[in-house]
């Protein structure tokens, strides 16, 4: 087994709530992780049946109970690799699961084509800070504009511009670059106020909001008993929302103050990593619910009634501990008993067989995550 | 119009199921524009196979809906069987323009307007425009068939001598007079063909059952439960329903012959449908046997012949403990015999040259690693050969599954070992990306613990 992995488990913590992971399985589906005190993996899976209640279960446990798709097998070596356990460390390793193919050709396809734009969107913060702190030095950027450049080039220009705006901050050249590139590593994530293109959670901020107007138009137009399941779904989306808001305009704030670069950086950054990392966790697992609810855009009424059932089993409640609503202020033994009753379960569930057709139905809705 | 001009019709709407999907569309358009004129419906019947599979949205006219609530139990003429409580297609246009003929003008033209003004995609709204016309149009439909019985000239005239036509007349009827509470009962259940039930949905179908008539009368349900056994991948569910409701006193003996007339009716459909599953509807059509209509891709068409034989064996096997409630020896038999046809067919069918068509798909390229379509159409065709493999002891047929299974298998390792004892094997992504590609059919044939296993052995010797 690895070393302990840490991350804050203390009671009613985003850790104690433990991180999604897209596995292919579809009873392990969206099934949420958290080192032990140990460092031993765990994972918390809602209740197969659709009642309340959480299983809480270590990996070996599992194949006892199911039979565990080859991605997930290959996913969980990936995860017991990672020296921290973050939403973003995570995400890296389902990335770079998914692009060997062991998920089918489009889920490959489209993880090779995240990590390019990752790596693609980081460069472009990286050029967007070294722009913006020009402006605030008031140079000339008319070089690092320029178009036609290689990428090689570009990044000379910029190494050069940054050795003179270290200069002028006392600075060593290759503390300044060092600083500039800490941060755009930080702060890629969520993407820089001043960039036109949005960071990938800032923009899932924005689905998310598109999301919960759906989630409330549906609600507001169901007259059935699930519409009170659309409505938790989409009220536990505002918690996020709300909070999400928060933290972005907090970032964004600092990161309109670029001074601080050069001035007190290790404050900057423990500050900037708060911010992303708080957004990492308020968004976490929200990025399938939104890809599932668009799924069944155009489904039947009863389809979109037994995906809400779905939303509401794996919807991310803000834990006490970090700002969220006492559980006790909803009612969810009355909405987890509409669920059940909604639930349509698959006969292979019992037997813990692999329904290959829902495997595939999951990485379908894998190749539309990025 | 003059039979010339409706054959015209239907020879041009031939001529169109050889067109591009785009101007196949686009043809069915312009018909629709045209309405209900005769020869149109001929010429729908003839583009129907290629509609199913396109599925184009349709305008919604007063004459489907009057139709919709029983529209499952519809079978194309080339199809359709007597006794079995089903309607022809082909009786529906005689039975709408006599039903309109006695149907209250104003009343028709309010659901014209309601049509028009309502939101064609939300049912429960034309639920609520057509709700008259189900009404009104049940009592049309009393009336008609009772004029055709005692009127033989009235019967010639507009359905023939065939006194079959009473029986689908009076099937119509029953569904009509419940046409509300069946389309209602379609809107919270799920989409057909139905597999799983949740507790919701056989709470509304127990609440409907209740309402019409309860444990005092059974059979007032009958036609709820008819459309409703047409919708289920296994009718032997709403069978078994129906056996389990409790009833009392005289109804015992209304809800048995209730449950043996509607076993008789799904069992008899599961057999008719075996029966016609490897014969075109529409041979003039150039339709080979054993194949889905409107399915092109071989591939596809594997799959989807597979989905068939999966269905009917579901159906045919939720059925049993309704078959052995009728005690009939005959039906046993048909059904045993229903499954041994399945068996042949999947045999034929599906299993045919499956492992050369999997061996074309994967390794026919001649690169190192299967193009991104060949692989779908790969992971497809193992698809189809494990949902076989599935059924294969129901069907009796185990022994040929497996044999193609494992003739895949060494295919797979045939290939694996040539590949990976290539030099440069060890770092190629190509070889690493195939490596993928032959576990992923792996998996699908014989599970993930087998996959891994090999994961693991070929892992090793790449790395």
């Amino acid at each position: 087994m690895s070393q302990a992995k840490n991350l804050d488990i203390s009671p009613g913590t985003f850790g104690e709530r433990g991180i999604s992971i897209p596995f292919t399985t579809p009873m392990l589906s969206q099934a949420r992780m958290r080192p032990t005190r140990q460092g031993e993996p765990e994972f918390l899976l809602p209740s197969f049946n659709g009642g309340k209640g959480m299983y809480i279960m270590p990996w070996r446990s599992l194949p006892t109970v199911m039979t565990v798709t080859l991605h997930d097998r290959l996913l969980y070596d990936a995860l017991l690799e990672l020296k921290q356990y973050s939403p973003d460390t995570v995400r890296q390793a389902v990335l770079a699961v998914q692009a060997t193919g062991v998920a089918g050709g489009d889920a490959s396809l489209a993880a090779e084509k995240t990590l390019a734009l990752d790596a693609g969107y980081q460069a472009l913060t990286q050029f967007t800070l070294v722009i913006e702190l020009l402006k605030l030095a008031r140079m000339d950027a008319g070089e690092l504009l320029a178009t036609g450049m290689t990428g090689s080039e570009s990044r000379r220009l910029m190494r050069t511009a940054l050795g003179q705006l270290g200069q002028r901050a006392n600075l060593p050249a290759e503390e300044m670059v060092s600083r500039v590139e800490t941060l755009a590593t930080l702060v890629a994530p969520v993407g820089l106020p001043q960039c036109q293109q949005l960071g990938r959670l800032r923009m899932t901020v924005g689905e998310l909001e598109r999301t919960r107007a759906s989630l409330q138009r549906w609600g507001a137009t169901d007259f059935s008993e699930v519409s009170q399941l659309a409505d938790f779904v989409a009220e536990t989306a505002k918690a996020a929302l709300d909070m999400s808001r928060d933290r972005l305009a907090r970032l964004d704030a600092r990161c309109r103050d670029l001074g601080a670069i050069a001035g007190d950086f290790r404050t900057l950054r423990a500050a900037v990593a708060e911010d992303v990392t708080r957004l990492g966790w308020l968004m976490d697992g929200w990025p399938f619910l939104i890809r599932l609810w668009d799924s069944v855009s155009d489904s039947p009424l009863e389809t979109q009634q037994s995906t809400m059932g779905e939303l509401f089993r794996l919807a991310p409640l803000i834990p006490v501990g970090e700002g969220g609503k006492e559980p006790s202020a909803y009612d969810l033994e009355v909405l987890g008993k509409i669920q059940t009753r909604w639930l349509r379960m698959g006969e292979d569930w019992r037997t813990g067989a692999l329904d290959m057709a829902a495997v595939m139905r999951i990485e379908a809705l894998k190749a539309t995550l990025s | 119009m003059t039979d010339p001009a409706i054959a015209q019709w239907q020879s041009l709407a031939r001529d169109a199921t050889r067109l591009s999907d785009a101007k196949f569309l686009q043809i069915y358009a312009l018909l629709e524009q045209l309405g209900e004129k005769p020869g149109i419906a001929g010429a729908f019947d003839a583009m129907r196979p290629r509609l199913t599979q396109l599925r184009p949205p349709r305008r919604p006219t007063v004459s489907r809906l009057f139709f919709r609530p029983a529209e499952d139990l519809f079978d194309d003429p080339g199809v359709y069987t007597r006794r079995l409580q089903r309607v022809s297609r082909g009786t529906l246009p005689t039975c709408w323009k006599l039903v309109r003929a006695r149907l209250d003008g104003g009343m028709v033209d309010g659901v014209a307007q309601g049509v028009l003004k309502a939101d064609p995609r939300d049912p429960r709204v034309m639920a609520r425009v057509a709700a008259p016309l189900w009404e009104a149009g049940a009592q049309a439909l009393a009336a008609i068939a009772d004029e055709a019985e005692n009127n033989l000239r009235f019967m010639v005239d507009n359905f023939g001598r065939d006194d079959d036509v009473l029986r689908q007349i009076q099937t119509l009827r029953d569904v009509l007079l419940l046409g509300g509470v069946i389309e209602d009962l379609k809107q919270r259940l799920p989409e057909r063909p139905i597999g799983d039930l949740a507790e919701s949905h056989v709470e509304a179908i127990k609440s409907v059952m209740a309402q019409l008539g309860g444990a005092e009368s059974p059979q007032a349900a009958a036609p709820v439960l008819l459309v409703l056994t047409a919708r289920m991948l296994r009718p032997g569910v709403i069978l078994k329903m129906l056996t389990d409701m409790r009833v009392t006193g005289n109804s015992q003996a209304q809800r048995d012959a209730l449950t043996r007339d509607l076993s008789g009716v799904v069992v008899g459909n599961l057999l008719r449908q075996t029966g016609t599953m490897a014969k075109p509807p529409h041979p003039a059509q150039g339709v080979a046997p054993g194949t889905v209509p409107g399915v092109k891709d071989p591939v596809q068409q594997l799959g989807s012949l597979a989905a068939v034989a999966e269905r009917l064996t579901d159906g045919l096997t939720s059925v049993n403990d309704s078959v052995a409630i009728l005690r009939d020896k005959k039906i046993v038999d048909r059904v045993a015999a229903a499954r041994s046809e399945i068996g042949e067919f999947v045999l034929t069918t599906v299993l045919g040259d499956v492992e050369k068509t999997m061996a074309r798909l994967m390794y026919g390229s001649g690169g190192v690693s299967t193009p991104p379509d060949e692989m779908k159409k790969a992971e497809a065709t193992v698809l189809a050969l494990k949902r076989s493999a599935k059924l294969a002891n129901h069907l009796g047929i185990q022994r040929e599954v497996t044999a193609k299974i494992t003739e895949i298998r060494r295919e797979i390792d045939r290939q694996a070992e040539r590949m990976m004892s290539a030099p440069g094997a060890r770092g190629d992504p190509e070889v690493r990306r195939q490596m993928f590609n032959n576990l992923r059919l792996v998996e699908i044939l014989a599970g993930s613990d087998e996959a891994e296993r090999m994961y693991r052995d070929w892992n090793r010797r790449l790395s």
